[in-house]
């Protein structure tokens, strides 16, 4: 199994220990990554809340590359996906902007089929359960809040799992031997969406201060998201608020000390908030079963 | 190299049949202002956004295009989930920010989406590379630089070309 | 032929678009045509009068009437025609009103239209044939089917007028919903003290047959004469002998283990069972599902039930039986379920227990409920913040059901002021969105209700979680305009009603169709609302669409009263709007028996050709198309009437 592999900016240039983990993780699952030029996916809050014919564009020029290889497109960020997808769904739907979006691809002798389908990596995992039981090489026995987000979930007209009652994120941290804790607002907003992170950057810290705060109470080691957004999201906040220090990992990076790679491979140092604590405990569980 | 242009603001008749097809298309008229929407929002349980109430002034006609809490709204679309009226609550904020950016209503421009953008047309990316992002990308085993559309001078200007007639950067559309 | 043809004006509906002298003019120089007129409401006295007299006058044998869709007045001409001595089945209605006066702006193109419609319908006049309405015995008896209020009250008004009436109720007593609520809004009248000595009456009434613990299995036949095949489950408890002493539910080894579904799940019972206590019959029941005799087969060294039965009245060899019987008229009254809250995940229900639904509730406030009436929680405590959630699964195209369901914002207020008796300082709230208080005294009653100190909030609630054990509701008052947090000590989601699950299986039993709400569908939303597209079935109550008791009440009677029309009749009388075999060209295939969505066919074995049962037929073609020799035509759209309209069309 092979997809078209879209890393995201963040995954990228910010935490590229996420696009590091994701390739470590899918190669250990036999599944194969191809790179293409792609551009920002680009943001639904920065760019789509500005102009949908720019953001229909600039999607799909990003959907485009891959289809003559005929590959589907895994996103690890579920703002990239919230774009990619609902571009793919958009465009597939109104006849009238897909046209729109063709003429102006025409311009750079670009067109586009809607063949290649977005999937988030989650989806992807969902169907490897097996393999990532049989590619686990230890439990991690730790306590963690999962974050689902918001774009993978919603809109559920246009997405798969239960966006009042999730349970796919919990099932894949259960499989690695981690306990999900349940806690306050768990399916809340991050607060970066929409613009709001870059343009309304106190409200933002109002809204993961919250979340932080229940967190804290579930008292857990480290908060696993499917996002690089979010991720950006809950490690820098962490930063600027001041009075929080939970460790935060994208789920590939919980998956690669599940499988047992080096938290340096897995970029996990470079998150602001130290993840010292969580890979020592890690490392003593693992001494403990050997 | 471009830069984010605003309209020059013009009102007028364009505008009102503009936002009528969009409440439409976006079933704002099924609205029976439960407030389901604005009960759910994790902005206005901190800033007192109301998607109930930017929707009741848009189909009242008044001008929502000004308001500073429009750009409140993280796009989380758990409103959107919960209408029990299938209102578009969501995609209609999306719209009117649309309108407002293009009718030059912004009232003032954030300087770092401003930023973002410039950032997408220069590099490809709204989040850019820096020196220390690539001295980390090696040591852990990446190609210094991804392999993408910036990679390439070509493709950057490909791009470039195809971000040059869209809207967002002042084009035609 | 001597056709008479007659176009109306409408007064300017159309008048204004079609130009009727015109249409005249063209008409007279027809063929066959011997008078011609226009007047401008043909459907009144005088127009009706110009009619009869011309057919005297000018011995006209076929009518051609251009004017409103044969829906509005076809029965009224055929009456024209029938004062005039004529046959009332040699009328034509050109319909140049609605399908065409009233559908077009140009008055040209309208009138060139007009003249062909009418042209068409004169060409058919002269083929039309005196046809003859047949008639068919009624038996004098009703099906009512479920007996909850609704079932109760069209049977009590069937039996008074002397009919017989087959009361059908799948549970082991009558009384349905209504028999669990506490009081009724809004006159806080008891609903077990008013309904009790109907469900009595019921019991005791000469003419009724009361089959509870029964299920409707098939009907066949039709108006006049219904098949009607009933299961009665076993109740394994002799009806003759039980006296309903109590002692075998007492000393049951399943006694106080068993969920009571009169009590939604929050009382118990044993395994052997009355619903409740003013159960009628009042017999006792034993559930198979859970009875460890029926499902293990023992109970201990012998069954309790058996042991202690002074009357010997415990059988468990009892089987299944089957009672066939013929109606005249069925009346349909299987009542509603109430929506499931589990289908709005982000209200909690399943994971927080005192967040409750509005029937839930209405146990607590019954003094044969689990609580004797006392407003006390689960832990012993009486609830100091309650609040009341509106709108739960009605008003919501996100679970499927985008009507109000009618009652709950009532019944919310009801709720709130029975609450409000038991417990004047507990804090209590009702989110709402619209009150709808639209019956006689309810307005008056929510003022009342106000008045005693329930806060109204304008929203609807958003989400319900739980914190340090205490219960959250998240909510917008969109009348101040900011989100609100309300502690609660119990929730109360006011559910709406949804169709009774059965629908479905009904719908197809009785060929009777379903609303897009999933209701029973009447004929008609505003002028017919107790009959079906089918003869004879009618509707009452809750299965036809959300309701409260009054309305139920009434349309109860009215289904009774168009029930007993039929029955007193005697007999009824069946159109010819029916298809016709010409067993000489009929080849036996069979072909249509298979197609007729109304089991009219019938195979004569002895002749080996098809036969048809008029009064089953409702002419609707599909039959005549699928033959594959013609030998099926259909009355009033003969091949040759059809092509002669097309060719007069076509012909300019």
């Amino acid at each position: 199994m092979e997809y078209a592999f879209f890393p995201g900016c963040i995954g990228k240039n910010v935490y590229p220990g996420i696009e590091k983990a994701t390739r470590l993780v899918f190669d250990t699952l036999g599944i194969g990554l191809r790179d293409y030029p792609y551009s920002c996916c680009p943001p639904p809050g920065v760019v789509a809340c500005y102009d949908k014919e720019s953001w229909y564009t600039i999607g799909a020029r990003n959907l485009a590359l891959s289809e003559a290889d005929d590959l589907d497109i895994m996103t690890i960020c579920a703002g990239c996906y919230g774009t990619l997808h609902n571009v793919w769904h958009d465009l597939k739907n109104d006849k009238g902007l897909f046209e729109k979006v063709n003429e102006n691809l025409g311009t750079i002798g670009m067109s586009y089929k809607g063949s290649s389908m977005p999937i988030h990596f989650v989806d992807i995992l969902s169907g490897l359960r097996d393999r990532i039981l049989e590619k686990k090489e230890m439990d991690l026995d730790i306590r963690v809040a999962v974050h689902y987000g918001c774009h993978y979930l919603k809109p559920s007209a246009v997405t798969k799992e239960d966006s009042e009652a999730p349970k796919i994120l919990d099932e894949i941290v259960g499989l690695l031997g981690c306990e999900s804790v349940p806690f306050k607002d768990r399916l809340t907003c991050c607060g970066a969406g929409g613009g709001v992170m870059s343009g309304e950057p106190d409200l933002s810290l109002k809204i993961i201060d919250s979340k932080l705060s229940n967190i804290r109470g579930a008292d857990v080691d480290a908060i696993i998201n499917i996002c690089s957004f979010c991720h950006m999201q809950f490690d820098q906040s962490q930063k600027k608020l001041g009075s929080y220090s939970i460790p935060v990992l994208h789920l590939n990076q919980l998956l690669g000390l599940a499988f047992g790679h080096k938290h340096k491979h897995l970029g996990l140092h470079m998150n602001l908030v130290a993840t010292r604590d969580l890979v020592k405990k890690l490392k003593l569980q693992r001494k403990v079963k050997a | 190299m471009s830069r984010f242009i605003l309209r020059p603001n013009y009102k007028g008749v364009i505008l009102e049949k503009k936002i009528n097809d969009l409440l439409k298309v976006g079933n704002a008229y099924a609205c029976i202002q439960c407030g389901r929407c604005t009960g759910s929002c994790p902005s206005g349980r901190e800033c007192g956004l109301s998607n109930r109430k930017i929707i009741h002034l848009a189909k009242m006609g008044e001008n929502v295009y000004e308001l500073p809490e429009l750009w409140d709204c993280t796009t989380c679309f758990t409103c959107q989930e919960r209408c029990p009226k299938d209102v578009k609550t969501t995609d209609l904020i999306i719209e009117i920010r649309n309108i407002a950016v293009e009718e030059g209503f912004f009232p003032s421009m954030a300087e770092v989406p401003k930023i973002i953008i410039n950032n997408l047309y220069s590099t490809g990316n709204g989040q850019p590379l820096s020196p220390e992002i690539i001295k980390i990308r090696s040591i852990i085993g990446l190609d210094k630089e991804p392999n993408d559309v910036g990679r390439n001078r070509k493709d950057l200007d490909d791009f470039q070309k195809l971000l040059d007639i869209l809207p967002l950067m002042g084009g035609g559309g | 032929m001597r056709v008479g043809v007659y176009v109306c004006h409408c007064g300017i509906n159309i008048a204004k678009n079609v130009d009727v002298d015109r249409v005249v003019g063209e008409i007279s120089k027809l063929p066959n045509v011997i008078q011609c007129r226009d007047y401008h409401y043909m459907c009144s006295d005088p127009g009706q009068e110009l009619i009869k007299k011309d057919i005297n006058k000018y011995e006209l044998n076929s009518i051609v009437i251009a004017a409103c869709s044969p829906r509005m007045h076809l029965k009224t001409f055929q009456e024209t025609l029938k004062s005039a001595k004529l046959n009332p089945y040699m009328l034509e209605m050109a319909n140049i009103r609605e399908h065409c006066s009233w559908v077009h702006d140009d008055k040209e193109a309208a009138t060139i239209k007009a003249i062909a419609l009418v042209r068409s319908a004169v060409a058919k006049a002269a083929l039309l044939e005196p046809l003859v309405d047949n008639d068919s015995p009624v038996v004098p008896a009703t099906l009512v089917i479920g007996g909850g209020i609704a079932g109760i009250q069209a049977a009590l008004d069937v039996a008074e007028a002397g009919y017989k009436v087959y009361l059908v109720e799948k549970g082991p007593s009558i009384g349905g919903h209504m028999a669990q609520f506490d009081k009724t809004f809004p006159t806080l009248d008891c609903a077990a003290c008013i309904l009790t000595p109907k469900m009595v009456d019921v019991s005791k009434h000469k003419n009724i047959e009361l089959l509870t613990y029964s299920e409707v299995e098939d009907i066949s036949g039709f108006i006049g004469k219904f098949n009607v095949r009933v299961k009665r489950k076993p109740r394994y408890v002799n009806e003759d002998r039980c006296v309903a002493c109590g002692d075998c539910a007492i000393e049951c080894r399943l006694s106080g283990r068993v969920d009571n579904e009169f009590d939604e799940g929050l009382g118990k019972r044993s395994a052997i069972y009355v619903p409740f206590p003013q159960a009628v019959p009042l017999k006792y029941t034993i559930d198979p599902e859970h009875c460890l005799f029926l499902t293990r087969g023992k109970c201990g060294k012998s069954p309790k039930c058996v042991d202690v039965c002074d009357a010997n009245a415990i059988d468990f060899e009892q089987l299944p039986k089957v009672e066939e019987f013929e109606v005249g008229t069925i009346i349909v009254a299987t009542g509603y379920d109430t929506f499931d809250a589990a289908k709005k995940p982000e209200f909690n229900y399943e994971n927080i227990p005192n967040v409750i639904t509005g029937i839930e509730y209405e146990r607590f406030f019954a003094p044969n409920g689990p609580t004797g009436g006392e407003l006390v929680l689960s832990d012993g405590t009486v609830p100091k913040n309650i609040v009341f959630a509106s709108c739960v699964g009605s008003r919501d195209k996100k679970v499927g059901n985008p009507y109000c369901s009618r009652v709950c914002c009532m019944y919310a207020a009801k709720q709130a002021h029975l609450t409000k008796e038991r417990a004047p300082d507990a804090d209590v709230t009702v989110f709402y969105c619209d009150v709808r208080a639209f019956g006689k005294g309810y307005e008056e009653f929510y003022e009342r209700v106000q008045g005693e100190g329930v806060k109204y909030r304008r929203g609807l609630v958003s989400e319900i979680y739980e914190e340090d054990g205490k219960i959250h509701v998240r909510g917008e008052d969109s009348l101040i305009g900011t989100p609100v947090d309300v502690e609660a000590d119990l929730v109360v989601l006011a559910t709406g009603m949804v169709p009774n699950k059965d629908t479905r299986k009904l719908s197809q039993m009785l060929h009777i169709s379903n609303s897009p709400d999933g209701f029973f569908l009447e004929a008609h939303p505003k002028l017919r609302p107790i009959d079906t597209a089918t003869d004879g079935i009618f509707l009452a109550g809750c299965a036809q669409g959300p309701k409260d008791i009054p309305d139920t009440v009434a349309q109860a009677g009215a289904a009774a009263a168009h029930s007993i029309d039929v029955l007193a009749k005697g007999k009824i009388t069946i159109e010819p709007y029916n298809a016709v075999v010409n067993p000489d060209v009929c080849g036996g295939c069979r072909i249509c028996e298979v197609l007729c969505p109304f089991d009219a066919h019938h195979f004569n074995d002895v002749k080996g050709v098809m036969e048809i049962n008029d009064t089953l037929c409702k002419g609707c073609g599909v039959c005549g198309a699928a033959c594959p020799s013609g030998a099926i035509s259909l009355n009033l759209f003969r091949n040759k009437q059809i092509i002669s309209q097309i060719e007069a069309i076509l012909n300019d």
